[in-house]
């Protein structure tokens, strides 16, 4: 009993500690993105409010549906870029791609540094420099709220993007769009 | 042979056993970090619900996994919040997987170790911990393994019951409140509660009203634990099959299931033994997709639903197949030890409660292969709670055996566990 006692009493100091560290800063939330993106695809989930999961529209669809798209052009699926998917699917699509063979190696050939950060209230912007293994860096702008007590990321905006970084510019922000724009043949290999 | 002879005869081979559970235990370690991320059976809508309650409420019932019990997620979630950020996410959800399994293993082997003979167990014990099933539910996301854990801890309980009927009321609470952790863990464990109170209740044979009383509290006990959740399942969703449902996005129109093969069942897919389930034993090969048995016994000894091991690898798919051949040893043996017991049910009084329990589960699955006719119901990962069952199975076949064969029969399956975990070791292909 006193041994039960003692392993609760720990668990509930290192419980007591954990929730204890001071609150991430707004950049830190921006480099803990690309610390966990990949690497770790369940972390980046509190990092995220809903409007940044509607705004990269990556989504699964069901077998039904798959097999529905296939068919033919009219099927019960709403329609791409449309805000009707359900939040479920959104955050599906945003782990599901992660998992995809080759991002993490992607992922870890990026370079990231801290180019500026700011915040007024309960909103914060922070950029970061990004530099892939192969073509030119672009810049990274994360638009931040602050959301249940904790900075989140609501968007994100990317500059200098072009076709010599296009896939390394999908790996650090993944978008449906940009994901069937990569998979139309011409797009450059990583 | 003499005493100390025998006693080291049984250390050999209970040594030999352990190295090879610890090898099994050493590759799910490696494979929780080797295997990528969230590509466990249906690892991301696992995540979703551990992170709906690491953000501190229940699942969506609507989503794909969120009509899961949340023990499993709940216990997911507290480690994400306790764990250094240094450990990934799916790596402490997968370690929790192993660590349960092992714990039900753990269990059932002591257990065996009581009514068998113990280099009989250690032996069983070291097959099922690198038997292809266990190995790939104890590598991957998932709510199978606690659930094990705590059927094995309820029934291992039942094996065992106190001589004194006044005691009885003492051990009915501990099996009710075990039985409704693995019914809180995955709807598999509403099986374990309805064995566990049948268990006791026939001890009113022995025992009298005590029993009687016994299988009550075990119920009562039982149903405060986990009735809250399922009640509030079927008033969220409004369908008692919201119990086995799911697997689909919150909005989806129509049914994930109704895409899937076969479709329908006939009773001949209950009958039919496709070649492949040896010589290539993946669902895609021909005649999987319709054969209950082929699938279930593919998805035992080699991975049938190709979610782990790369079956577009010639080796691996070779690999793979040896294992469905070597399988073939221990499935008989578990038969003949199934077949022995029906025939002398008296001897094995002590496993009445397992046995049932097994029984019942293996009914549910067949019957849930009939109401869901497509091959994703065909997973023998969702037998997995009938660790002890299997095991006591196993080792009565064994039994059945005497002299120099047992010694052989002990021998193989030592190697064919040898060889299941070099095949189940994530990465050896490459």
């Amino acid at each position: 009993m006193t041994r039960a006692l003692r392993v609760i009493s720990s668990l509930a100091l290192a419980a007591a500690l954990a929730c204890s560290a001071p609150p991430p800063s707004p950049s830190d939330v921006a480099l803990a993105y690309f610390r966990d993106l990949g690497r770790d695809p369940i972390r980046t989930l509190p990092l995220l409010t809903r409007a940044f999961h509607a705004q990269h529209g990556l989504h699964v669809v069901s077998a039904a549906e798959a097999r529905a798209l296939r068919e033919g052009p009219e099927s019960a699926v709403p329609p791409e870029g449309g805000d009707d998917w359900s939040l479920d699917r959104r955050v599906l699509g945003w782990l599901e791609v992660q998992s995809r063979d080759g991002f993490r190696v992607l992922r870890d050939r990026l370079q990231v540094s801290l180019v500026d950060a700011s915040a007024s209230g309960d909103r914060a912007v922070v950029t970061l420099r990004v530099q892939p293994g192969r073509g030119s860096a672009f810049e990274q702008r994360f638009e931040l709220v602050r959301d249940g007590g904790r900075w989140r990321i609501d968007g994100i905006e990317q500059r200098g993007v072009g076709s010599d970084n296009a896939f390394a510019a999908f790996v650090a922000h993944p978008t449906e769009a940009e994901r069937r724009r990569l998979e139309h043949p011409g797009a450059v290999d990583p | 042979m003499s005493a100390v002879g025998a006693a080291r005869g049984i250390r050999g081979w209970e040594l030999a056993a352990g190295v090879l559970v610890a090898c099994a235990l050493a590759a799910r370690l490696h494979n929780a970090v080797a295997f990528p991320p969230l590509r466990d059976f249906d690892g991301a809508p696992h995540a979703l619900s551990v992170f709906a309650l690491y953000e501190g409420h229940l699942p969506d019932p609507r989503t794909w996994a969120g009509f899961h019990p949340p023990l499993y997620y709940a216990l997911g979630a507290a480690a994400w919040r306790l764990a250094p950020e240094a450990i990934p996410v799916h790596v402490l959800l997968r370690l929790l997987s192993a660590l349960a399994g092992f714990g039900a293993l753990a269990l059932a082997w002591r257990t065996l170790a009581r009514f068998a003979p113990r280099e009989d167990a250690a032996v069983v014990a070291a097959v099922a911990a690198c038997a292809p099933v266990f190995a790939l539910a104890t590598s991957m996301i998932g709510n199978e393994t606690l659930c094990a854990l705590f059927a094995t801890v309820a029934l291992s309980r039942l094996c065992a019951p106190p001589s004194n009927p006044r005691a009885l009321g003492r051990h009915a609470l501990g099996v009710g409140l075990l039985s409704g952790l693995a019914a809180l863990s995955k709807s598999t464990g509403l099986a374990v509660i309805a064995a566990s109170v049948a268990a006791l209740a026939w001890r009113a044979r022995a025992y009298g009203r005590p029993a009687l009383r016994a299988a009550l509290v075990a119920g009562g006990v039982a149903a405060v634990v986990c009735a809250p959740f399922y009640v509030w399942l079927l008033v969220e969703t409004g369908s008692p099959r919201a119990l086995v449902g799911g697997g689909r996005p919150a909005d989806a129109a129509g049914s994930e299931m109704s895409a899937q093969l076969p479709g329908e069942r006939h009773i001949a897919d209950y009958l039919a033994l496709p070649p492949a389930m040896l010589a290539a034993p993946v669902k895609d090969a021909p005649g999987m997709l319709r054969s209950v048995p082929g699938l279930l016994y593919a998805s035992t000894w080699a991975d049938g639903h190709g979610q782990f091991l790369p079956a577009r690898v010639r080796t691996v798919l070779g690999a793979a197949s040896a294992s469905a051949v070597l399988g073939l040893l221990p499935t008989v043996l578990v038969t003949v030890g199934a077949i022995a017991i029906a025939r002398r049910r008296r001897d094995y009084a002590w496993a009445e409660a397992p046995l049932l329990f097994g029984a019942l589960l293996l009914a549910a699955f067949l019957v849930q292969t009939w109401v869901v006719p497509v091959y994703s119901a065909v997973k023998a990962s969702y037998l997995l709670s009938a660790l002890l069952p299997a095991s006591i199975c196993l080792a009565v076949g064994l039994e059945r055996f005497g002299g120099r064969a047992r010694t052989v029969l002990r021998a193989a399956l030592l190697a064919i566990a040898a060889f299941d975990a070099g095949l189940t070791w994530y990465g050896w292909w490459s």
